[in-house]
Formats: structure tokens, C-alpha cells, sequence
């Protein structure tokens, strides 16, 4: 075996000279960031005052052709326990679309194909699918991408490529709030949810009611957090006790006993189902304590309140909707989608997240209709946030967008558990900013 | 010698092949073909990647496959080069150089501080103590105390990287070539220099460490001294990877080094062969590029989607019977084949010996499909 | 005092799922000298065996003939994959192992989808009228001091897998073949043993046990295709803690690691009680290098 023929001190040479260049280089690259800046913000500030100046966006017609509309998506299918999620919203996309394209032959004589990479839920993973959906499969939209921390990998990337980036399947505010005008969100966010349950408690407990938070220790669970601080100002009722805990736990049976030593009147909690399903059944069956409790929307599910434990343990929790649940099987909308899923979803079944699924592609094939024949990146940005009082098949409130307003879902209603499903109750909350 | 020059004008022109309409479309179709990803820009930006994990897999083999010491938790280290130098960029005017040279020298002083107190445990004790550093690093990251830095859950978000309008090589090349270029020049230069290493004094003290502690002691090598330095070094080449992913991702949050991730630098530089430097830029290979073959394989051969997963399992368990010591260790048993070895293999490769060999197989003789005569019909005619 | 024993007994119902992983994982090490990191898998896809047992039958009997059933897989396993890399570098069977982890998840995927589901809690033992209630009914309280029965239940079946372990590997010739099998194969085929028999049996029991916690973690928490994702790596913990070829050790470290994250959680600050606890777990591992109970290995050269 030979050495390479590179001596040790050349390589030292080499080095130093690479970094040399890259030195100068970088403190140039200030400059440049100076030079580039008023050209973005520019767009940002034009955006609320000029509202319908989308000029800056190109008549891009990259995934379309005369039978087809290419999109693009990221979700999390396998190696990551959040591949519960995409394995179940991607089948009611799917079929949905499917649907359309045979039985109204697609979207103005276009049929739609759905491209999914798989990004294990992994940022760096998010940033390699999508740019291969973009660059090498030519989509012409990404619809519906999964998680907050993977769609900012691949938020910026998408925003200075003037690619529409409809409907993010997250409810953080960082990419409705500023608005970015190729940016639209799905979820009613976290802020405002959590805005309406601090609204709720009090309105419904007395002044001096001691709150306790059960929060994932993320952004869903500090966005939470912060809207429920703000929907509490200046009621009298304040958060005694934050108690936070790793996804990667799905046993509540400590945080729950804090809670109780902490003696709170009202658990308000930000948690998955599977982790609201601990908290239940931790509280009524392990310490026998009837304390009312109000989890996020995203628990919304029958599998919380079978979780929970039976001998009907999640009676009486209180929680948000924005969908109609499947549970309710004489709704329309539902009975639409179960025959659909039957259909055409390849064998995957009508669940929660399948009707998700379906009513982001039903917004989606709206979109793509409204912007007409001649569809582009800036007319598909145009008609998006044109969209006025939308109701989907599934959904509970109309959907309102305009340029000032990105935020897809922005009124829900709460839920109570009775039996196996949570049934809605009392007035639609509405957060609605376009007039 | 003409194959380095060959491979160096390759890696040299390469963000420039898919402008040039012939070569453009070959690396298309093979992309079609494949499922690579090496056309367009997207196949710059895969390549980029490539140089990025190029760099961390060379320093976990250098630990694992060199000293022996295995290490479930190297995304940490990793995590740790992409905090500091994304911290320094976000929060100073540090020029880029410098951040990833911090990161280096930072990541290398906690690697360091790791490896003495790991000197202790080898084994799986090692393996499980190095993940529960991975396992609690999110944590760490997200906790109130630091989130001033760290920007806790959310992550910090870089702007991206743009070509420097410096010596007007904006001219010259796009963002993504610029990119291509500020990954590969160190991710070359940190793969030769490991090359020297592992050829070197050090480099002889890891493999007599890895293949007999006491035999090494007895040898004259400081035991603890070379265990903790391979710690160090193979963090150092961690916290250079973690500074370039942080520049080429521009976005680092908790999220983005899972614990999954972590094993998966593991698997693949045993797929793509230990103690090896060969091994260690196949293994990075086979980390960009696996998934988009294995879609395009799955594809082809009709599997369905929600099984995909266990296509890559039944990979990984073919790789390991077929290759046990990784692709490089059969790259170099076919570099000793002659003509007349050549023959014989194909010789062997013919259906009646196939199935005489298979007969051999553990499994038939437990079956009672075992060969009874001694004979073995392939011998017969050689 | 109240409260900490309070906080101990939490970390105990919380640690018993843990105990009963690292009992599997322990399991394995010892008879094979394998980390098999498909052992969280494993047991999830034997869970759903269970599953779809129970929709024809009792509880118990489910169970048992789930035991036998992950005791055929286990055992086919090392012969169909595992025995082709025994030769192999150590790091080849951990990898093979990954391997089957994605085949495992995979599958279950495929065959019982991603949708969480609600797993019965066992009966309890009964004889006639007079019942063993140690799995289902209230929670036994004492002053501010709860524990539900379940986990009492699953810590009460940890300790009597522990003990029947015990007395095999103690008292048995085939217990004393495959420690012997593992400790050094030569030698052991030298004395007469089958080896590959002792290995393929090695993995068997594993995968039995490996049910077994399965099952219990369902019962406790739920039955998904994600469910051991999380424990496994409390399990690994708590197994390298007691020692990994200790069965007693890998109870103690199991619900050490369980006492830690609560105490943790309690007396330092919830958000970080997973680092707090497993900076412990690293600081007992450099004092004592081969876990609380295991043994240490002298090798020569």
C-alpha cells in the first residue's frame, strides 16, 4: 500500500489557503446581505399595504401540463413514530383526489397527482424531499407539509423559489404571522385554540380557580401555553403549576401526581392522544380525582377517550374540533368520505386524519379550480387568497383567506366526551380576520 | 494514480455536468432509472450532503471502526458542531471559517470530555451510555436556561447561504455550486487527512487498541491516552460535519438529530465496511442515496408502500450475509481476482452448485435437506 | 417524607414497564451474547398477536399462546438470520438486528395499520371465587401513597419471570448449557453442548419474554405499532444499569431508571427530568463500569 502522493505540509498549504478564500469570502458576504435586504422586505412591507401586487411571483407553469396538475408533499411514512400521522392523512389526500380526477376528470380537464416524500420527520430529510420534488420531479405546489420544525427547513427555500406552499399540516404561527404571501396555513393554530380555552375557563370557573398546564415541551406545547395566558388576562384565574414532558414518554402517571400535589382546580393540557389518554385514566382511575380537565384539539379523537379507560373515565373532558369526527356517521360529509376511502383508498381506512386529509385536498382542488385554465404559481397565490366563506364537506366553519390573512381554519367549536365520542357543543368560536 | 486525477476532475467539474445539455440528460435518465438523484441542481445538492455526512461517517469510523469503541450517540457531537457554529453566525458577525473552526475545536474539547469518563465501559455499556447522550440532548437543547442561545424548541434559522459576489464569482456560479464548493474542499480535505491518519502512529495504535487492549499495553500504547484522543478526533470531525450541516441546511433545531439518525451512521459504515477509508465514503453514499433507490427498487418490484420500510430491513440482513465486512472488504476481494479466480466463481455460480452450496446452509441441514453423499456434483468437473 | 416516598412509588409504576423490557433484553444478552435492538419490535408485533387472539378468546389463554408463538418466532429468527452472521464481527449482528426492527415495524404497519388500540387490562387470577386482584379494580392507596393495581400486577410478573429465570439458569442443566454457550461457544461445543441449539433456544426465550412485556405494556399504556419506541430505550437503560447479565439487576435498573426520572422531575425541574436521569444512569456506569450487578468480564490477550 502506498501513501497518497499529498505530503502532510502541502495539505497544511492547501488548507490554509481554502480557508483564506472562504475567509474573505464570508466577511464579503455581509456586504452582500446589505445590498440583497431591501429587495425582500420590500416584498414583505408592499405585501399588507398593495395588497393584490403579487407581481413578484413568476407566471411559473413548472408540473403542469395539459392532463395534469404535479404537487408535492412532505410526511413523515416511516422510521419515526409520527408515521401514524402521515400514513393516515395521506391516503384521504390521496383518494380524494383520485375521486376528482374520475368522476369530474380532474380540475378544469387536469388530473391531479400527489407526489409524498418520506422525510422520517427529520428536518434534514424534509430539506432533501422537497427539493427533490421541486427540482427534480418539477411539482408545482407543495401541499399539506407535516411538522413545524420540517416545514421551516424548507420554509425559506420555498419562499425565495416563489413556490406555492398551501395549507402546512401545523399549527405554529411563524409561518401565517408575518405573512408570507406564498405561504398558507391549514390548522387553526395553537395561539388562538389556546386563546379560547383560557376563554373558557374563565368564563366558567370562579375567580382564585388554580390552573394546571400539562404541556409537550415544544412549540405546540408553548404556543398553548401563551394563547391560554392570554385568553386567562385579567379574569382573577391564574396558571399555579407548568408541568411539560418529552414525546418520547407516553406515561403521565408522574406528571399528573404534581399536579395533584399542587392542588389545581382545572388541568387545561396540550398533549397528544396518547399522552391525554395517560392523563385521564392517571386522574380518575390511579388517584380517583374528578378534576375537570381541557385538552388541545389535536386529542380530538375517539382513540383518547379509549385510552383513557373504560367504565366511561373521560365522561365529562372538555376539548376543541374543527372537523366533524367520523363517529358521526349520518353526517354527509362522513358518509361521503367512508365511501370514498372505500374506493379509492387502497385499502386504508376512514379515520380522523383521513377526513384531515380529504378536507385539505378539497380546499386544494378549490384553489386549483378557481385559478382557472390558465394555472400558474402567481394566479394559484391569487385565487388562494380569494377564498371566501369555503365550506368543506367535513369541515364545521367556512374558510376565509385574503392577503392579509393566511390562516386557513380559524373557527371551531368545543367538545365534550360523551359515551365513545366527543360531541360538539355550545356556539362556533370564531377568530376570523378577513372581513 | 490517473483514476485520483480522474475522480479529483469529477468532484472538481461536477456542479457544472448538468449544464451541459449531453451529460445533463445522462444523469437524467440515470436518475430515471435509478432513483439516484444526481441530475440537476438537486443532484448538486445531494452531492453536497454527501461531503457533509462524508465527514461526520469518517469520524465514527474512525472510532468505531479504528478503536473498536462504539458509539450510539455520535448525532450529539454532531448536534454540538451545528449549535455552535449556528450560534455563532445567528448571534455574531463570526465569518463562517472561524464558527466551523470553533465548532471543531469545541465539539473535540466535549468529546474529550466524554471520552475520559468512557474510558471505563466498552461494549454495550459504551453503546447504551453514548445514547442516552442522544437521548437527553433535545432536552438539553430546549431547556429554559439556554433557549437564549439555542432559541429552544423552535431552532434557530439561518439566512441561506448565497454565492459572494467577492472576485465576481457570482459570475461563475450559482448559490448551489457555491455550496457545493464550501462543503466538498474540507469534506476532501478532512477524508485525506483521516487517510494519513489511520495510516499513520495513531492510526496503528487504534487498531491494536480495537483488536487487544492488553496486547496494545504490553506494545508500548497508552491506553487511556489513544482511547480518549479517538473520542476527541472522531468528535472533531463531528463538530466540523455539524458546522457544515448548519451552513448547507441553514435551520438546526432539537428536532433535527434523531435518535434513529444516531444508529444509522452506525449501520451504514458496517455496510459500508469498518476500518476503511473506502468504507467510510460508501457509507456515505449509502446514506444520501439509499432512500431513492430503495423507493425506486420497491417501485419496480411492486411492493406496497406501507411495507417499504422492511425492503431496506431485508437489504441491511442480505448486506451483512453477503458482505461481513462491508462493501469496501468485498471491493477489495474482487481487486485480488484473477482470470482463472474469476472462472471458478463462474463455475461455482452454475445452478447444481448453487443449490449444493444452500444444502449446506444451516438451515437445510435442520430441515433435513442436507446433502447425504459427500460428492459434490460442481467438483466433478473442475 | 411523605411526598418522597409518594415520588418513589411513581417511579416504581412507571419504572415496572421498564423492568420487564430490560428482563428481555438481559435475556438475550446472557444467552447470546447479542444486543437485539429488534426487541422492542418484537414485542409489539407479538402484542398484536395477543390482539387478534382476544377477539377469540379469554384473556389468559391469549396470552399463553402468545408466548408459545413469540417463543417459535424468536427461535426461527437466530436460525434463519442470525446464525448466517454469528461468525460475523459483533457489530454485524446489531446491525442485522436494526434490520429486523424495520422488517418488524414495517409489517405491523402493514398488516394491523398505524391506528392506535385500546388494550383490555388482564383479568385477575382467580380460583374458584377466592381472586388474586392484582391487576384490575381501585388503586391501593396508603395516605398521600398511590400505586394502580396493574403496575403492581406487572411488577408482580417481572419478579416471577425473574425468579423462574433464575432458578433455569441456576438449576438446570439446559439453564447452565446456555450460559455456558454464551460465556464461550468453543469450549462449550468441546464439553458436548449444541451450541446452535442453545442460541436458537436463547432467542426463543427472549422473544417469550419479550411478549410478555409486551402485553403488559399494552395493557398499561396501548397497543400501536410505535408503542415500544420510547421504552425500549428506558429498557436498554435500565438494563445496562443492573447489569446486562444480571435478570435481578435488570428490575433493579429498570425501576431505578423510573425512580430517577420522577425524583428528577420532582426535585430538580420537569423539563429536563430525561437528562437529569440519565446523567445519573452515566455517572453510576463510570463507578461501576459493568452496571450495578454484572459481572466483569476478565479477557485475555
Amino acid at each position: 500500500m502506498k501513501l497518497p502522493n499529498v505530503g502532510l505540509f502541502r495539505l497544511v498549504l492547501l488548507l490554509a489557503a481554502a480557508m483564506m478564500v472562504l475567509a474573505i469570502a464570508c466577511s464579503s458576504d455581509d456586504d452582500d446581505d446589505g445590498d440583497g435586504e431591501p429587495t425582500e422586505p420590500a416584498a414583505e412591507t408592499e405585501a399588507p399595504s398593495d395588497g393584490d401586487d403579487l407581481s413578484f411571483i413568476p407566471e411559473d407553469t413548472t408540473g403542469i401540463t395539459d392532463t395534469e396538475i404535479l404537487i408535492g408533499s412532505h410526511m413523515p411514512l416511516s422510521e419515526s413514530s409520527a408515521a401514524i400521522f402521515g400514513t393516515q392523512i395521506v391516503p384521504g389526500m390521496q383518494a380524494y383526489f383520485a375521486y376528482i380526477n374520475e368522476t369530474e376528470g380532474g380540475v378544469n380537464g387536469r388530473k391531479i397527482r400527489l407526489l409524498v416524500g418520506d422525510d422520517h420527520y427529520l428536518p434534514s430529510d424534509t430539506n432533501t424531499v422537497v427539493r427533490k420534488l421541486v427540482e427534480q420531479d418539477g411539482v408545482f405546489a407543495i401541499v399539506s407539509g407535516l411538522g413545524t420544525a420540517q416545514h421551516t427547513a424548507v420554509f425559506e427555500y420555498l419562499t425565495e423559489n416563489n413556490i406555492p406552499d398551501l395549507f402546512t399540516a401545523t399549527g405554529a404561527t411563524l409561518f401565517t404571522d408575518p405573512i408570507t404571501r406564498t405561504t398558507f396555513g391549514y390548522n387553526p393554530n395553537y395561539v388562538q385554540e389556546g386563546n379560547a380555552i383560557g376563554t373558557y375557563i374563565a368564563e366558567n370557573f370562579p375567580e382564585g380557580t388554580r390552573v394546571g398546564l400539562l404541556i409537550q415541551n415544544d412549540d405546540f406545547g408553548n404556543d398553548g401555553k401563551d394563547g391560554i395566558e392570554s385568553g386567562l388576562e385579567g379574569s382573577g384565574i391564574t396558571i399555579t403549576t407548568t408541568e411539560t414532558y418529552e414525546a418520547v414518554n407516553s406515561d403521565m402517571t408522574a406528571q399528573v401526581q404534581r399536579l395533584r400535589n399542587a392542588d389545581v382546580d382545572v388541568i387545561a393540557a396540550y398533549t397528544l392522544p396518547l399522552q391525554s389518554g395517560s392523563l385521564i385514566n392517571n386522574a380518575r382511575s390511579t388517584l380517583d380525582w374528578d378534576v375537570p380537565i381541557i385538552i388541545s384539539g389535536v386529542s380530538a379523537d375517539p382513540i383518547t377517550i379509549l385510552l383513557a379507560g373504560d367504565a366511561g373515565q373521560a365522561e365529562g373532558v372538555i376539548t376543541t374540533a374543527y372537523l366533524t369526527p367520523t363517529s358521526q356517521t349520518e353526517h354527509p360529509g362522513i358518509q361521503k368520505h367512508i365511501e370514498i376511502m372505500a374506493e379509492y383508498g387502497g385499502g386504508a381506512d376512514a379515520t380522523n386524519l383521513s377526513v384531515y386529509g380529504q378536507s385539505v385536498a378539497e380546499l386544494t382542488v378549490k384553489v386549483f379550480r378557481d385559478a382557472g385554465q390558465d394555472i400558474n404559481r402567481r394566479n394559484v397565490i391569487a385565487a388562494a387568497e380569494q377564498v371566501r366563506d369555503f365550506l368543506c364537506s367535513v369541515c364545521l366553519g367556512t374558510i376565509n383567506l385574503s392577503p392579509t390573512d393566511h390562516r386557513s381554519i380559524e373557527t371551531f367549536s368545543f367538545a365534550i366526551a360523551e359515551g365513545d365520542s366527543w360531541v360538539l357543543f355550545g356556539d362556533l368560536v370564531s377568530y376570523e380576520s378577513t372581513p | 494514480m490517473i483514476g485520483w486525477v480522474l475522480l479529483g476532475l469529477f468532484l472538481l467539474f461536477f456542479p457544472y455536468l448538468h449544464t451541459w445539455p449531453a451529460a445533463s440528460s445522462f444523469l437524467d435518465s440515470v436518475d430515471n432509472t435509478t432513483g439516484l438523484g444526481i441530475g440537476g441542481t438537486f443532484g448538486v445538492f445531494q452531492m453536497t450532503t454527501l461531503g457533509v455526512w462524508l465527514v461526520i461517517l469518517t469520524g465514527l469510523n474512525i472510532l468505531t471502526g479504528y478503536s473498536g469503541q462504539i458509539s450510539l450517540g455520535h448525532g450529539a457531537f454532531v448536534a454540538a458542531g451545528a449549535y455552535i457554529t449556528a450560534i455563532l453566525l445567528d448571534q455574531t458577525a463570526t465569518p463562517l471559517v472561524v464558527a466551523i473552526l470553533a465548532a471543531a475545536i469545541g465539539t473535540a474539547a466535549i468529546g474529550f470530555a466524554i471520552g475520559i469518563p468512557s474510558l471505563r465501559l466498552t461494549g454495550p455499556y459504551l453503546a447504551i451510555a453514548t445514547l442516552a447522550i442522544i437521548v437527553s440532548m433535545p432536552q438539553f437543547l430546549k431547556w429554559d436556561k439556554v433557549s437564549e442561545w439555542t432559541k429552544g424548541s423552535t431552532g434557530i434559522d439561518l439566512p441561506s447561504a448565497d454565492v459572494p459576489t467577492f472576485l465576481g464569482l457570482d459570475r461563475f456560479m450559482d448559490d448551489s455550486q457555491w455550496l457545493y464548493y464550501s462543503v466538498m474542499v474540507p469534506a476532501v480535505i478532512m477524508t485525506v487527512l483521516a487517510w494519513n491518519l489511520t495510516r499513520s502512529r495513531i492510526g496503528r495504535a487504534f487498531i491494536a487498541l480495537r483488536d487487544s487492549e492488553i496486547g496494545a499495553q504490553q506494545m508500548g500504547v497508552n491506553v487511556s491516552l489513544y482511547k480518549t484522543l479517538a473520542f476527541a478526533i472522531s468528535a472533531l470531525y463531528a463538530g466540523v460535519g455539524g458546522g457544515l450541516f448548519a451552513y448547507t441546511q441553514d435551520f438546526v433545531s432539537p428536532d433535527s438529530f434523531g435518535i434513529f439518525q444516531s444508529i444509522e451512521f452506525l449501520v451504514v459504515i458496517v455496510i459500508g465496511g469498518l476500518a476503511s477509508t473506502l468504507g467510510s465514503v460508501l457509507a456515505a453514499i449509502f446514506f444520501v442515496y439509499q432512500d431513492g433507490v430503495v423507493l425506486r427498487l420497491a417501485e419496480l418490484i411492486g411492493f406496497p408502500e406501507r411495507l417499504r420500510w422492511a425492503f431496506f430491513g431485508v437489504g441491511l440482513i442480505l448486506i451483512m450475509i453477503v458482505a461481513p465486512n462491508g462493501v469496501a472488504g468485498l471491493v477489495q476481494r474482487l481487486k485480488t481476482l484473477r482470470p482463472a479466480t474469476v472462472l471458478e466463481m463462474l463455475r461455482q455460480a452454475r445452478p447444481s452448485a448453487m443449490i449444493s452450496r444452500l444444502r449446506n446452509h444451516p438451515l437445510a441441514e435442520r430441515l433435513g435437506l442436507g446433502r447425504r453423499d459427500e460428492h459434490d456434483p460442481g467438483d466433478e468437473e473442475s | 417524607m411523605e411526598e418522597f416516598a409518594q415520588q418513589v412509588v411513581t417511579g416504581v409504576s412507571i419504572g415496572s414497564i421498564y423492568a420487564i423490557i430490560a428482563l428481555a433484553i438481559v435475556l438475550i444478552y446472557r444467552s447470546t451474547s447479542v444486543v437485539n435492538f429488534a426487541q422492542g419490535e418484537m414485542a409489539m408485533f407479538t402484542t398484536f398477536i395477543t390482539w387478534s387472539f382476544l377477539l377469540r378468546m379469554d384473556f389468559w389463554p391469549a396470552f399463553l399462546l402468545t408466548i408459545v408463538v413469540a417463543f417459535f418466532i424468536g427461535a426461527a429468527l437466530e436460525i434463519v438470520v442470525m446464525r448466517p452472521v454469528e461468525r460475523a464481527p459483533h457489530l454485524n449482528s446489531i446491525v442485522v438486528t436494526l434490520g429486523l426492527l424495520a422488517i418488524f415495524n414495517s409489517v405491523a404497519l402493514w398488516r394491523y395499520g398505524p391506528l392506535q388500540k385500546p388494550f383490555p387490562d388482564p383479568d385477575n387470577w382467580c380460583i374458584g371465587d377466592s381472586c388474586l386482584e392484582i391487576f384490575q379494580g381501585d388503586a391501593f392507596t396508603a395516605g398521600a401513597v398511590t400505586i394502580s393495581r396493574l403496575n403492581v400486577g406487572i411488577l408482580f410478573v417481572a419478579l416471577m419471570i425473574m425468579v423462574a429465570l433464575f432458578l433455569m439458569f441456576n438449576y438446570t442443566k439446559l439453564g447452565l448449557a446456555m450460559r455456558a454457550t454464551a460465556l464461550n461457544p468453543v469450549a462449550s461445543q468441546l464439553v458436548g453442548i449444541n451450541v446452535s441449539r442453545m442460541l436458537a433456544l436463547g432467542w426463543g426465550l427472549a422473544a417469550a419474554v419479550g411478549a410478555v412485556a409486551g402485553v403488559m405494556t399494552a395493557s398499561s399504556l396501548n397497543l400501536s405499532i410505535d408503542m415500544m419506541a420510547g421504552i425500549l430505550i428506558f429498557g436498554f437503560a435500565g438494563a445496562v444499569l443492573g447489569g446486562l447479565d444480571s435478570p435481578g439487576g435488570a428490575i433493579i435498573g429498570g425501576l431505578s431508571v423510573g425512580v430517577f426520572q420522577v425524583l428528577a422531575g420532582n426535585y430538580i425541574d420537569s423539563q429536563i427530568d430525561l437528562m437529569a436521569a440519565f446523567a445519573i444512569i452515566f455517572i453510576v456506569l463510570v463507578i461501576r463500569p459493568t452496571g450495578l450487578f454484572g459481572r466483569r468480564l476478565v479477557r485475555r490477550v
